[in-house]
């Protein structure tokens, strides 16, 4: 486990944003048979998701969420020193979608500004390297910025597409150099199981596959475009590695589930929420769950449960882990505090960048 | 664990009436030998047997006596 314990950075504020698009995930019966369909919803829990239409994309949303984040807090873009965009999703090839999020939201030039590839435990990650960045640069405010436009990626004729919704979210770190703000973490990656979960074409490797959808062996139609995932391995992974993560972040740092408020969780389906807790034996009403509502939206599944939890309710100050693992495969454990008054309620939102590059 | 154990908690995972599991079934003849059923079989493996079951051994796997020797 890579340990890292960062003193003088604090949550400052987080917010989130979905497409206006609702879908009932009912209405695939005229996609799939009714019968796979009920048994898809019942067995992962997902009622419904969010999914951009026309040319909204991850960066959208995550825009709105950033705008409505700074707004509501009094913060003038010109404050913010660093923006990191983490996404698996990015709007171009290049450059980085960082910099149209810097150029929206108006974010001065003397600023740090990137990209991180990473899905589900993204929002651990930029927890992670926001802070560390923030307390070694003239600047007191980092801002980052989490999308996942994941049903873009999903083939039709696969019932994954159930399972996953796009979204975004805003995360702001400040540095109050405060000894007493502490963020503790423990990451791993392990990139010889890269393609549990991945998209192998579209990026300079394979660039010219056939776009025609064909039956795989795992009996899921689609094209070398679409996600494809080992969801048995999956499935190991997110209960037996990402346990033993927590089990080792929690001993090395003198900890237990007691001593946290709340445990806010990755996203990826009923089925493993419920089999981690029992692992983790966290009773459930410690661990919020909007699986049923948003389904997995990868990154942004930590920041909008937490909206989804305290932006329409304060409860004052609370200490939280945060869980994060997926797609890398990568996965990350925090500790951390956060005052629930910093945390807006989700918002939905049909706005679109126009960039004016292509017209047809 | 009897063999008798191995095949109670094998009707139970695979959501089949009592008795209808032999040694000697074929899996693919199993109405919910499905994704889930192999998920829930994961758990039961590590939980029952403290086993960790990849998708590689599953693919391995013909008939109930292939999941019961797994078991051990």
């Amino acid at each position: 486990m890579l340990s890292s314990k960062i003193k003088g950075v604090k949550i400052a504020g987080i917010s989130s944003a979905l497409p206006k698009n609702k879908v009932d995930n009912t209405e695939y019966a005229s996609v799939f048979d009714e019968e796979t369909v009920r048994k898809t919803i019942e067995q992962t829990g997902v009622k419904s998701t969010y999914h951009s239409v026309g040319n909204q994309t991850a960066s959208d949303l995550a825009y709105i969420a950033a705008k409505n984040l700074l707004e509501t807090k009094g913060i003038d873009p010109s404050e913010i020193g660093i923006l990191i965009y983490i996404c698996a999703h990015h709007d171009y090839i290049a450059p980085a979608t960082a910099f149209v999020l810097q150029k929206e939201l108006g974010i001065p030039e003397n600023s740090m500004v990137f990209d991180i590839n990473l899905g589900c435990s993204g929002f651990v990650y930029g927890l992670q390297v926001g802070a560390s960045l923030l307390l070694h640069a003239n600047t007191k405010k980092a801002l980052i910025l989490l999308g996942d436009s994941s049903s873009r990626v999903v083939s039709p004729k696969d019932t994954s597409r159930l399972l996953f919704g796009d979204s975004g979210a805003a995360l702001l770190l400040e540095k109050t150099l405060d000894e007493s703000d502490v963020l503790t973490f423990g990451l791993k990656s392990d990139g010889t199981r890269f393609n549990e979960i991945y998209v192998p074409a579209g990026g300079f490797r394979h660039m010219n596959r056939s776009h025609e959808l064909r039956m795989e062996e795992d009996g899921r139609e689609r094209s070398d475009y679409h996600s494809h995932m080992n969801g048995t391995n999956v499935f190991v992974f997110s209960v037996t590695d990402v346990p033993q993560l927590v089990r080792e972040f929690m001993s090395e740092n003198g900890t237990t589930l007691d001593d946290v408020d709340m445990l806010f969780m990755h996203q990826p389906n009923l089925f493993i929420i419920k089999n981690l807790l029992k692992k983790l034996k966290c009773p459930a009403e410690k661990a919020p769950m909007t699986i049923d509502k948003y389904g997995n939206t990868s990154a942004v599944s930590i920041p909008i449960t937490m909206c989804d939890s305290y932006g329409e309710r304060s409860e004052g100050k609370k200490k939280v882990m945060l869980l994060g693992f997926g797609i890398g495969l990568s996965w990350g454990v925090s500790l951390a505090d956060v005052d629930t008054n910093d945390i807006l309620p989700v918002v939905l939102t049909d706005y679109c960048f126009e960039d004016g590059l292509i017209n047809d | 664990m009897t063999d008798q154990e191995k095949i109670a908690l094998l009707e139970e995972a695979f959501e089949a009436d009592e008795g209808t599991l032999t040694p000697e079934t074929e899996l693919d003849s199993v109405d919910g030998w499905g994704s889930m059923a192999k998920l829930t079989l994961i758990v039961l493996m590590d939980e029952e047997c403290g086993k960790t079951l990849k998708s590689d051994d599953i693919k391995k796997f013909v008939t109930i006596k292939d999941i019961m020797d797994y078991m051990g």
